[in-house]
């Protein structure tokens, strides 16, 4: 019996475990296939229109106004022209090496700004401080239909209107806000215990506070040159009046303004020219989302 | 010059080409004195080594641009000035121009288009009355509407460059099919479009209902056709409230019941075009543009269309033509450092018709009474479109009889017009909806006194 | 959570009371940079525009005379600009909704852990990275009253009656463009959200359903008040680039029809910038603030409520 019991127990053991795993299985399957039903709506709503303007950049110009057709599908041969266009006959490349820059300018110029700010905030405690923050937060609030006249003057003062230079002073009034308030939230989850010890250590307040701003640096870096990226790709007014030379734009300005001519929309290069630019920005987007929700977070609840 | 070696050189834009084609492009007289001014008078010596940059639309014709920052650039190396031209989309040119202002820096020249505040602007701009004058001696002067544009007081603060006509586009193969009288009156296009709207397949037709320019100036060339006045001619007193503006609007809405899509109640500048491109459309109204796309995509379609006719525009109760045109005039701004070669690139440019009509495929219509000596270039040796060769001396602005004052534009900007369209075509509420006009007009002219 | 609170701020409550001025400079200059930088690109700008809205300036005008409270007097009075006004606050309202409870749901399907999620989420996030001024000529071309594809679809779906003409009918336009804002808008949402999800600790999910608490009450009990905070500052981001975003409405229908879809920015644009009165349409531009004071106020105590708790 015991041998028997021996044998049978491990057979058993074993049967039930493969069915504990054929349920966890099955169970895990029905759950993957509920989230999937639910978020196919979701994923139906987002990719509709970006599907169609991908569809558009391949479609030659007769086949997008043929109105008696499927517009989903190709009824001509797909082709490259737009792309070409876009590449040989615009100033698309410019645009890209613009946004690119102002977005890395913007993004230096916040952090420069915001992790000294954000750390006053967060950490110094200092009389009044935090009038100054919500003073720098109202900032944001003013809306861009309201400020761009006035502000005309003092870009022109600078003397870098009509270049690129005059969006990359502009566009840290909108991050500026954003990445202060966001960095002191993550400033505060840095324990004291830190900071006092390297003052023990003779660090100094300068040493302290880069010994705080470490370890949140990556992440903190990360948000606010995501946010940098994003909200350079959002703004339409200041670049079109700040920035009429068509070397200097930014994309959206740029494809916006140079590929409609008068009653002519180069449909295909205009949607080739979002999506080149939009679809890397959006798997940036999820390669630091992780740490984009964690920085959110932290600056939300602390 | 044989005319054929004309054409060539402009189109290749060599120094002399230019020149030659500027010279030899005016009939008799008038050429030599076209060029004169700018050979004598305004020797360019101070201006070597200067910068000039340039800000204009983006032309509705595309190969116009090239064109124009060709001629620009050719320009600037025979006078050794460094220009600069940038294009914007017509719509975006007045928050370009507030921002510049605001800011004192900027273009030097600077386009301005359709909605032309010359009345509130002219503080900010040069007197450039001197290159007006010599420009109107060499070529017979302005033509009236020139003058509602770019004249403060008589004084001439902008340089009128062209306009552009917004004529009747009208199938003809359809017209001829179905027997019927060509548009000359707005009840036969009346008449047109419902018979078109009756067949199978419909060929309906549309004017903008909407917040857009066209519907803007394609309602006042109806409404000034039925007697319409907007102000007395000083531009002050309002007589929009008439019994013409009533029987306009009561036309206007039987043309939209009986002829139209309800599409128009949300088309833009571009609808119609489509419209008329897609072979739906037994007429639009809109500049002639939009059979110019048509004429690459669609050639057998295009050879269909007819602009206007012998009788310019549809004619309604008066008994005159009342087209509706969106002018197009350059200025130099105060804050210029580089007035000197502003104004002598303006002369030259200004005078230079022949480039501007040839290049545009005759969308650029002239200011110069001069230039409309048939046969002029491009319409009168393209029969599609040379009916418009009569347009300069009917062509209306917006605000008419009155300058364009800026209490006007605001009417324009704000849509009123449009809206009032809206209301009356869907509540079916003539007075209803005349007096919510009214009330608009009158409490925007009551901010401007 | 507010023991942690207590435990991060005591020091610095300690700290406080040997303040030096040394310290005090070293804190001032670290703040400086900011204050000073939005102090000259937006507070001079804005006190600027303040005076303009009080004046008559014109565009083109070289001088600006006082006119008082004029300008608002007369902005109050146009009724086209009270429905600017009113349909300012719906749609903001109305989008924000939305975007809320799309969000919501998204949320909860994004934390889950299933294959794929990478490429579900970056398909997902795709409508708020791309540039707002092109989707909004995108879906522009997709309301089309000709060649709508949405129009297309939707029939041959039965999903739609007819040919709807989705930007020149008085209650569709308004449909449209807060549908554009809406889409645009629930990723971020989600993301938002997302976080705040992350922040609520398992333990007290658990303990929750030890108490026997069902779904409803856990979430209403446990879930909303830590991520209260986190959605409140979402909502607030969002709805003031609501409020400001002027592109949308701008590309596609401008305000019409008879104004269905006018919303203060593009009113002050019509009137300001088009029309030339510079003053007035800073007025206009103005009247955003009573509607941002209530954000406003929100932001502020839930500031204080961090600092103090």
């Amino acid at each position: 019996m015991t041998a028997v019991r021996g044998h049978a127990l491990p057979l058993e053991q074993a049967r039930m475990v493969e069915a504990g795993a054929r349920r966890a299985r099955s169970r895990s399957m029905r759950r993957h296939l509920l989230v999937y039903l639910g978020l196919l709506p979701f994923i139906v709503i987002a990719v509709f229109p970006v599907v169609w303007m991908g569809i558009t950049s391949f479609k030659t110009d007769a086949d997008l106004v043929n109105p008696t057709v499927f517009p989903f599908w190709f009824h001509q041969h797909p082709t490259w022209e737009h792309f070409t266009y876009l590449f040989q006959h615009t100033y698309y490349k410019d645009w890209i090496s613009n946004t690119m820059l102002i977005a890395a300018f913007v993004s230096l110029i916040t952090l420069l700004v915001g992790v000294p700010a954000g750390y006053a905030l967060a950490r110094v405690g200092l009389p009044g401080a935090e009038n100054m923050g919500i003073g720098i937060f109202l900032g944001y609030l003013v809306p861009p239909i309201l400020l761009f006249i006035p502000l005309s003057r003092v870009v022109a003062l600078t003397h870098i209107i009509d270049t690129k230079w005059a969006l990359v002073l502009v566009y840290p009034t909108f991050t500026i806000p954003y990445c202060t308030w966001l960095l002191s939230g993550f400033f505060k989850t840095v324990p004291p215990e830190i900071e006092e010890a390297a003052q023990v250590d003779g660090c100094g307040r300068l040493g302290a506070l880069i010994k705080t701003v470490l370890p949140v640096s990556l992440a903190g870096i990360l948000t606010a040159v995501i946010f940098a990226f994003t909200l350079t790709m959002q703004d339409f007014l200041y670049s079109l009046v700040y920035v009429s030379v068509s070397d200097q734009k930014p994309v959206p300005l740029g494809v916006a303004t140079d590929l409609i001519r008068g009653d002519v929309y180069y449909w295909g290069s205009l949607m080739a020219g979002a999506l080149l630019v939009g679809v890397p920005v959006a798997i940036l987007y999820v390669f630091f989302l992780d740490q984009f929700i964690s920085g959110i977070t932290a600056a939300a609840v602390k | 010059m044989s005319k054929r070696a004309v054409k060539r050189s402009a189109r290749t834009l060599t120094r002399r080409g230019l020149l030659a084609a500027a010279g030899a492009g005016v009939a008799g007289a008038a050429a030599s004195r076209l060029v004169a001014p700018w050979t004598a008078g305004a020797a360019p010596a101070q201006i070597r080594g200067s910068s000039l940059r340039i800000l204009v639309w983006s032309h509705f014709v595309p190969a116009y641009d090239t064109a124009f920052d060709k001629y620009a650039n050719a320009w600037g190396v025979e006078n050794a000035v460094t220009v600069r031209v940038d294009h914007i989309p017509i719509d975006q040119l007045p928050a370009r121009i507030a921002s510049e202002l605001a800011a004192g820096a900027g273009h030097d020249i600077v386009q301005h288009h359709t909605q032309i505040l010359v009345y509130q602007y002219h503080q900010q701009l040069v007197d450039v009355s001197d290159i007006c004058d010599r420009l109107g001696k060499a070529a017979g002067g302005f033509i009236p509407m020139a003058h509602q544009v770019a004249q403060v007081n008589g004084t001439w603060y902008l340089v009128p460059e062209f306009y552009i006509a917004q004529p009747m586009l009208w199938r003809t193969d359809l017209f001829t099919q179905y027997g019927l009288k060509e548009p000359s009156t707005w009840d036969a296009a009346r008449i047109a479009g419902r018979t078109g709207k009756g067949k199978t397949p419909k060929h309906d037709t549309g004017i903008q209902i909407s917040h857009c320019n066209d519907s803007n100036h394609d309602w006042r060339a109806i409404f000034y056709a039925f007697g319409v006045k907007e102000t007395d001619p000083s531009g002050k007193e309002l007589q929009w409230d008439s019994k013409e503006l009533r029987e306009a609007m009561r036309f206007g809405k039987a043309l939209y019941d009986e002829c139209m899509t309800p599409q128009v109640l949300s088309w833009d500048n571009v609808s119609d075009n489509r419209y008329l491109g897609s072979g739906v459309a037994i007429w639009i109204h809109d500049a002639i543009s939009a059979f110019r796309s048509i004429q690459n995509v669609n050639p057998d379609l295009y050879k269909n269309i007819q602009v206007a006719g012998p009788w310019i525009e549809p004619k309604g109760t008066v008994d005159r033509p009342t087209p509706v045109v969106d002018p197009i005039a350059m200025g130099i701004w105060k804050f210029s450092k580089n007035q000197a070669a502003a104004r002598a690139f303006l002369e030259k440019y200004c005078a230079d018709v022949k480039f501007s009509m040839t290049e545009s495929k005759g969308y650029n219509m002239p200011m110069l009474q001069g230039w409309y000596k048939k046969p002029m270039p491009v319409l009168g040796t393209d029969m599609t479109v040379t009916h418009l060769q009569d347009l300069g001396k009917y062509a209306l602005i917006n605000g008419y009889p009155g300058p364009f004052t800026a209490a006007a534009a605001e009417v324009l900007s704000t849509f009123v017009v449009p809206d009032m369209m809206t209301r009356y075509v869907q509540s079916n509420d003539l007075e209803g909806s005349i007096k919510w006009g009214m009330g608009q007009i009158k409490s925007i002219y009551a901010k401007y006194k | 959570m507010p023991d942690a609170e207590a435990i991060i701020t005591r020091p610095v409550a300690v700290r406080r009371r040997h303040f030096t001025a040394e310290r005090l400079r070293f804190g001032y200059s670290l703040l400086a940079p900011a204050v000073v930088y939005m102090g000259v690109l937006v507070g001079v700008p804005f006190f600027f525009s303040l005076y303009l809205a009080l004046s008559n300036a014109t565009v083109g005008g070289t001088s600006a005379d006082y006119v008082g409270l004029s300008n608002f007097v007369a902005v109050l009075q146009d009724e086209t600009i009270r429905q600017a006004l009113r349909n300012t606050i719906v749609f903001t309202v109305v989008a924000g909704i939305f975007k809320g409870i799309l969000g919501t749901l998204l949320a909860f399907l994004l934390i889950q852990e299933v294959r794929g999620k990478k490429l579900i989420r970056s398909l997902i996030v795709i409508p708020w990275t791309l540039p707002v001024a092109i989707s909004a000529l995108a879906w522009k071309w997709m309301y089309d009253p000709q060649f709508s594809a949405i129009n297309y679809v939707g029939t041959r779906l039965h999903l739609i009656q007819g040919w709807p003409n989705w930007l020149g009918d008085n209650f569709l336009a308004p449909v449209a463009v807060i549908s554009v804002n809406v889409w645009r808008g629930f990723p971020f949402a989600a993301i938002v959200l997302m976080a705040g999800l992350t922040a609520v600790p398992p333990e007290l999910l658990d303990a929750g359903k030890v108490d026997g608490a069902n779904f409803l009450l856990r979430y209403r009990y446990i879930v909303i008040p830590v991520i209260a905070p986190i959605l409140l500052v979402g909502l607030l981001f969002d709805t003031i680039f609501t409020l400001s975003d002027i592109s949308i409405v701008y590309l596609l229908t401008l305000g019409g029809p008879m104004g269905a879809t006018e919303i203060l920015p593009t009113k002050a644009l019509e009137i300001g910038i088009q029309a030339g009165a510079l003053g007035r349409g800073a007025s206009i531009a103005l009247m955003l603030f009573p509607i941002l004071l209530p954000v406003v106020y929100v932001l502020l105590r839930s500031l204080r409520r961090r600092d103090t708790a």
